[in-house]
């Protein structure tokens, strides 16, 4: 497939009309007799249809244009907006969706389903009179053979063939060429016989025809030239390929400009020819000079307004490609790194001039990176609005009525957090729908109203954003979630759960409540994916919910995932990173309160039992510990846990950078981080350590 | 075939070509029509028996056209013109002898 246009401009906006059609397709279903929305709905498909073609998407801009005609039957109020219209378009702007991935991706895009949507669609307008049915069924066959070819993307060319004199008497004939031509694709064809002769002095054996050929192929230009490849060599054909030149979506060329440009005429010629309206007129004698200079003098006036308006007007925003971003990310954290380097360097060398300037470096870079981060800030709305969609679907399948309300959308959250928090998201609202919210029958037994409620909030807190899931549905019952662990050997029998942390089993692998598994969810696997997924950013889920009365997801999300405060630690000879957040305090362990403890990886702070881990035990770092260690006291999904380490080095501006595949198994670190004197540094995943020792004790006690 | 008969008053010539006119018959269809034009003042051409035709017949047809317009006189075209024969000029892509705009165009639709 060539591809000669650069078509992501039109894809961007199309993704983005589709999400603005889906949008407003829902909210017509809110308020069916909406002119407004229906308007909305109309443009956003007639902007698709049109740029559509325009890029060369013909297949999108068909499909569209079949669902544009029976819209436009519900715009004009020939047909009511019904559910059936509404599911259908929906359907359709789905399909369109996947039409466009199919040209980013190659896969072929499901015909079938076209047809269906289309099958439906006519079926709805033909309750009208009948040509509107039959221009729809016409259209129908179209599209179907549209389809069926294989999608690329046709060019438009323009053929120049002046064939030699004699051409007849080599036996060729022209117009089976030009035939040949035809066969590629759809062809203009104009005659140029200027150079005929007049009869008297006609050779009727000689060819005194040249050609013009506008031909629009998807089989590029040597086929092009295979036709003509035995013709003789004096014959002229040059071919020049339109789009190459300019974008066929800008102003066609003026036609002084093609003239010049194929040479047909010179430029010198252009002038003469086109003199100005102002002298034609006056050399009629229709107007005297002066109503032209009148008439001109306020054409001036109004394009130099234009022109004043149009610097003034300020751009309000520009279109950047996620890559770039993500570049300028990495350099400012090579910036980072470096500066902290040249922190390192200065400060050993006593010359308050370096000084200076490392100052003032470090607070340039430090301005860089936060701007440079704000940047990648998405509101998560746009997230929030794709789930309603969601949860129209989903209820409908399972037979429920659930209504979603949102809040906070405008809360903004770093780019890459908001696409792979989608799929948690996904999962879980998934999960409160069919596990949470009863059916009708059920909440109105129950004393609720027959419509369930999913309510999503994201709020900023300091550092990290929550986002949380609520629905109004039956709640989780704790003590049957500690029966099943039970039962299922995740915890030990005797084991003691308060109910949040019974809460937490359902995220565990291999859980699930579902008392049957439904294509919607209860394979148990679900959950696990969510937290591990959004462990990877960094974020944890909290669980709270009221028996009968409904459960709560709480989303704890970093803002950001390229830079992290983190505490430096050093363990023997190597050196760690501690992300700070999780960072509670520091105390000492003397050998004094091990002894206190008996040994039992304890330590008492201000009257409160903390346990601890060793890092050296956990590394089997070799050599003698020092008599004074450090213990960071970190929190970790709500418990507080010691951390032993020989010495705490302080905070540092951690660029993270990922450890790549070959260390996917070592969950206990997340990453690595480069320090100011070149070596590279760990960055630990306390909560993973914390469970992998977990983990052992169990295996250990069962 | 080329068939060229003209009527007594000397005024209307008529053209009747039959079969295949092609290049084999260029130069006789061109010295007929010659002929049939310098004493009339309206050439008639019938073309409903034509079997097939080529770019050489189109020009020498077109050619005459023109030579009819620059003398003052005028072309008719009697009866239909045959399907193949309006496909080859379209293929041929002769809009009208003038170009487009030229309502005297002979295979324009709205020719009179």
């Amino acid at each position: 497939m060539a591809i000669n246009i650069d078509t992501s401009a039109f894809t961007e906006e199309a993704y983005e009309l589709l999400g603005e059609l889906e949008e407003s397709l829902l909210a017509l279903e809110e308020s069916p007799t909406d002119d407004e929305i229906i308007g909305r709905v109309f443009r956003a498909m007639h902007t698709i249809k049109g740029s559509g073609a325009m890029f060369g998407f013909d297949e999108v801009s068909k499909f569209t244009h079949e669902v544009e005609t029976v819209f436009d039957l519900a715009r004009n109020k020939t047909i009511p907006v019904t559910k059936v219209l509404i599911d259908l378009t929906l359907a359709a702007r789905d399909h369109i969706r996947s039409m466009l991935d199919s040209a980013d991706s190659g896969e072929v895009v499901d015909q079938i389903k076209a047809l269906e949507i289309i099958e439906g669609l006519r079926k709805l307008a033909s309750n009208q009179d009948d040509s509107e049915y039959d221009e729809v069924a016409n259209q129908e066959d179209e599209t179907a053979q549209q389809l069926s070819e294989e999608a690329s993307e046709p060019q438009l060319f323009r053929i120049r063939f002046k064939p030699h004199l004699e051409i007849f008497s080599n036996g060729t004939n022209p117009l089976l060429l030009l035939g040949e031509l035809k066969e590629l694709g759809e062809a203009r064809i104009i005659a140029n016989y200027d150079d005929l002769p007049e009869l008297e002095n006609l050779d009727p054996e000689q060819c005194h025809t040249s050609w013009e050929i506008f031909l629009t192929t998807s089989e590029g230009e040597n086929a092009i030239r295979d036709v003509f490849i035995f013709v003789d060599d004096d014959c002229h054909i040059s071919i020049r390929n339109l789009e190459d030149q300019n974008d066929i979506d800008s102003e066609p060329q003026k036609l002084g400009d093609i003239l010049v440009k194929s040479g047909d005429i010179s430029t010198n010629v252009l002038e003469k020819a086109i003199k100005p309206l102002g002298h034609r007129l006056v050399d009629s004698g229709d107007v005297t000079p002066s109503i032209i200079n009148a008439a001109l003098e306020e054409q001036n006036a109004v394009r130099e307004k234009r022109e004043q308006k149009k610097k003034s007007e300020p751009t309000s925003s520009i279109r950047v490609t996620a890559e770039k971003l993500d570049n300028l990310v990495d350099l400012v954290g090579e910036l980072v790194t470096v500066q902290a380097r040249l922190n390192q360097i200065s400060s050993s060398r006593e010359n308050s001039d370096l000084q200076l300037i490392t100052e003032e470096i470090e607070r340039l870079t430090g301005e860089l990176r936060d701007n440079t981060m704000s940047i990648r800030m998405l509101a998560i709305g746009s997230t929030f609005n794709k789930f309603k969609r969601l949860v129209r679907d989903l209820s409908k399948d399972l037979g429920k009525q659930v209504e979603m309300s949102t809040e906070g959308a405008e809360t903004e959250l770093d780019k890459n957090v908001i696409d792979q928090l989608n799929d948690s998201l996904v999962h879980i609202i998934r999960n409160s729908i069919d596990h949470g919210i009863e059916s009708p029958e059920e909440r109105l037994a129950k004393g609720k109203p027959a419509e369930g409620t999913i309510h999503l909030a994201a709020i900023h807190s300091g550092a990290s954003v929550l986002i949380r899931v609520d629905d109004d549905g039956a709640g989780l019952d704790p003590d049957l979630l500690r029966q099943k662990a039970i039962a299922k050997g995740f915890i030990a029998s005797d084991s003691e759960l308060s109910d949040k942390e019974a809460y937490q089993l359902i995220l565990g692998a291999g859980f699930s409540m579902a008392k049957s598994v439904t294509n919607v969810s209860g394979r148990g696997v679900g959950m696990d994916v969510v937290r591990r997924s959004i462990e990877n950013l960094r974020g944890s889920i909290d669980i709270s919910s009221t028996l009968g009365k409904g459960t709560s997801f709480t989303l704890k999300l970093p803002l950001t995932l390229a830079i992290i405060e983190g505490l430096l630690i050093k363990v023997g000879e190597e050196v760690y990173v501690i992300p700070l957040a999780n960072v509670e305090e520091c105390v000492e362990l003397s050998a004094a309160s091990i002894n206190s403890s008996h040994s039992n990886d304890v330590i008492n702070v201000r009257d409160e039992i903390v346990p601890y881990i060793r890092l050296r035990d956990r590394f089997d770092v070799e050599g003698e510990r020092p008599a004074i260690e450090q213990i960071i006291i970190s929190n970790v999904n709500e418990n507080r846990v010691g951390f032993v380490v020989d010495d705490v080095i302080g905070q540092h501006q951690t660029v993270i950078k990922s450890l790549g595949k070959n260390f996917d198994h070592s969950s206990e670190f997340s990453g690595a981080t480069i320090l100011g004197d070149g070596s590279v540094a760990l960055i630990l995943d306390l909560r993973e350590m914390v469970r992998y020792v977990e983990y052992a004790e169990i295996r250990g006690t069962l | 075939m080329i068939d060229l008969s003209t009527d007594e008053s000397n005024s209307t010539t008529t053209l009747i070509l039959t079969g295949d006119v092609m290049i084999q018959s260029a130069s006789q269809l061109r010295e007929t029509l010659l002929e049939g034009i310098s004493e009339a003042t309206t050439l008639v051409i019938n073309l409903e028996q034509v079997e097939r035709i080529d770019l050489s017949t189109v020009q020498i047809l077109c050619a005459t056209h023109r030579a009819l317009i620059k003398a003052g006189k005028s072309l008719l075209i009697e009866g239909a013109i045959p399907e193949s024969v309006q496909e080859t000029v379209a293929d041929a892509g002769y809009g009208g002898c003038m170009g487009d705009t030229d309502s005297t165009g002979l295979w324009t639709k709205d020719r009179n």
